[in-house]
């Protein structure tokens, strides 16, 4: 007889104590500090405390903003920068349910409507684009300078990824052994990333899909990621488009308590020249009291939401009209 | 052993029997939906997956009670509390929207509230270890 059963997959939270580990360290540290001082005793190393997880992982990628987009220049493909950043880590390791990374909680991103927060006001984007989609992204901006312009979401189209990182909204991300889940409210974005060790779908499988096909390994509280399978795309409203040949790799850290942050290389050998990195950001939204809940997001609701794209680039609204209350 | 349902004048109060009974926290939904599914446990909330239109129902299990009445309005999955119950997952919904339980099966008011209990049965494939041997051999 051979019984086989399912692993049931649940999760502990809470670096809690690792952080109460750090803050006892740290205070000890400190105090043998005065210690000394006060003594007049030869000065000795003060014990540092033990880095946190998420920073032991964080040092999986440089610090420095130029060494980052440096580090993505090194590789050909998304692909070939995973399995470097893999190697480094020894693998990496699955999560233990003993020490979870506590990612719970509702988040927003942080900046402006455009996928690189560090693109400055009037720059026409931060990517290193070929000619083709150059021209076409300042022909975009041109338009929508005179009020043309269509953005597929207003049809209810998925925003799909990389745009899924820039979208606005509440986030989740929700952390299991085996699974990310990586929720956005935004027409109920949800990115699943396979942290179990299997690879990518066989390519006589694979298809150009709204967010791709994701798969990661942690090392310490670090996530890296590498997604492919893309449909084409936008990367945001007034950003350059992308084609399904993107790949992209993702390295997630919790900073502190109300932050995640997220380093990016985007490679696309249609449209970019070199990887295009961005670091984005993303808040704790408090909610205290539990009541502020996320709910069903039902795009086609409201008539308002029925928009086609014209001819020239524009966005035509379905028919629909307001109704004054006295004309009910 | 709680007499489902006949007792109780409404969900909530079977809820609150089955929290009194396992002294911890469930939901019963005539689901019948096609397309594949999630169940992705954490301590805090449980989120309920369905493929399906991207729907994600989430039940708070860390204590926490329904929204204000002030705050409420209907919601394509209404509002879910639960408790664990070892490793039985309790459920309450309210504040939903009205509807229908399946394609031409009846439909249901925004007053409708609901207890779901969920529970994980082991898979179990039974198979001899050598093939049945004919008779008389």
């Amino acid at each position: 007889m051979s019984t086989r059963r399912d692993s049931v997959t649940s999760v502990n939270v809470g670096c809690t104590r690792l952080l109460v580990c750090a803050l006892a360290l740290a205070a000890l540290g400190a105090a043998c500090d005065r210690g000394t001082t006060g003594t007049g005793a030869a000065p000795s190393p003060a014990p540092q405390p033990a880095p946190s997880p998420s920073a032991r992982g964080a040092a999986l990628v440089p610090a420095d903003r130029d060494a980052k987009v440096a580090l993505g220049v090194q590789y050909k493909s998304g692909a070939e920068l995973y399995a470097a950043l893999k190697a480094r880590a020894g693998g990496g390791a699955p999560l233990s349910l003993d020490d979870m990374p506590d990612w719970t909680g509702f988040w927003q991103r942080v900046g402006p409507p455009l996928f690189d927060p560090a693109q400055k006001p009037g720059e026409l984007t931060t990517a290193k684009l070929k000619p083709d989609a150059l021209a076409d992204l300042e022909r975009r901006r041109e338009l929508s300078k005179q009020g043309i312009e269509y953005d597929p979401l207003s049809n209810c189209s998925a925003p799909g990824f990389p745009r899924w990182l820039a979208i606005p909204f509440l986030r989740e991300f929700i952390v299991t052994p085996a699974q990310t889940y990586l929720f956005s409210e935004t027409m109920n974005n949800l990115r699943r990333v396979y942290t179990d060790g299997r690879g990518h779908p066989p390519a006589a499988d694979a298809y150009p899909l709204h967010y791709g096909d994701s798969i990661g390994f942690w090392t310490e509280h670090t996530l890296v990621i590498h997604t492919s399978q893309v449909r084409a795309g936008v990367f945001h409203r007034n950003d350059p488009k992308y084609s399904e040949r993107l790949d992209a790799v993702e390295v997630w850290n919790k900073l502190d308590a109300d932050t995640i942050g997220v380093d990016v290389w985007v490679y696309d050998p249609e449209t970019l020249v070199e990887p295009w990195y961005v670091r984005q950001t993303y808040k704790h939204v408090s909610n205290q009291d539990g009541a502020l809940r996320l709910n069903y997001w039902y795009c086609g609701e409201n008539p308002n939401n029925v928009v086609s794209e014209t001819s020239e680039g524009s966005s035509q609204f379905g028919e629909f009209t307001f109704t004054k209350p006295d004309k009910k | 052993m709680i007499a489902l349902g006949r007792d109780h004048r409404t969900a909530w109060d079977l809820h609150k029997d089955f929290e009194k009974q396992a002294n911890g926290g469930q939901r019963l939904k005539g689901e019948e939906l096609p397309f594949l599914r999630e169940f992705a446990p954490t301590p805090g909330t449980t989120h309920l997956v369905n493929e399906m239109v991207n729907d994600i129902r989430r039940v708070y299990t860390d204590g926490r009670g329904h929204v204000p009445e002030a705050d409420r309005y209907p919601l394509y999955d209404g509002d879910s509390i639960g408790f664990w119950d070892g490793k039985r997952l309790v459920i309450h919904t309210n504040q939903l929207r009205e509807g229908q339980y399946q394609r031409a099966q009846p439909e249901y008011g925004d007053q409708v509230e609901t207890v779901e209990i969920w529970e994980k049965v082991a898979f179990t494939f039974d198979r001899p270890a050598s093939p049945p041997q004919p008779a008389g051999r």
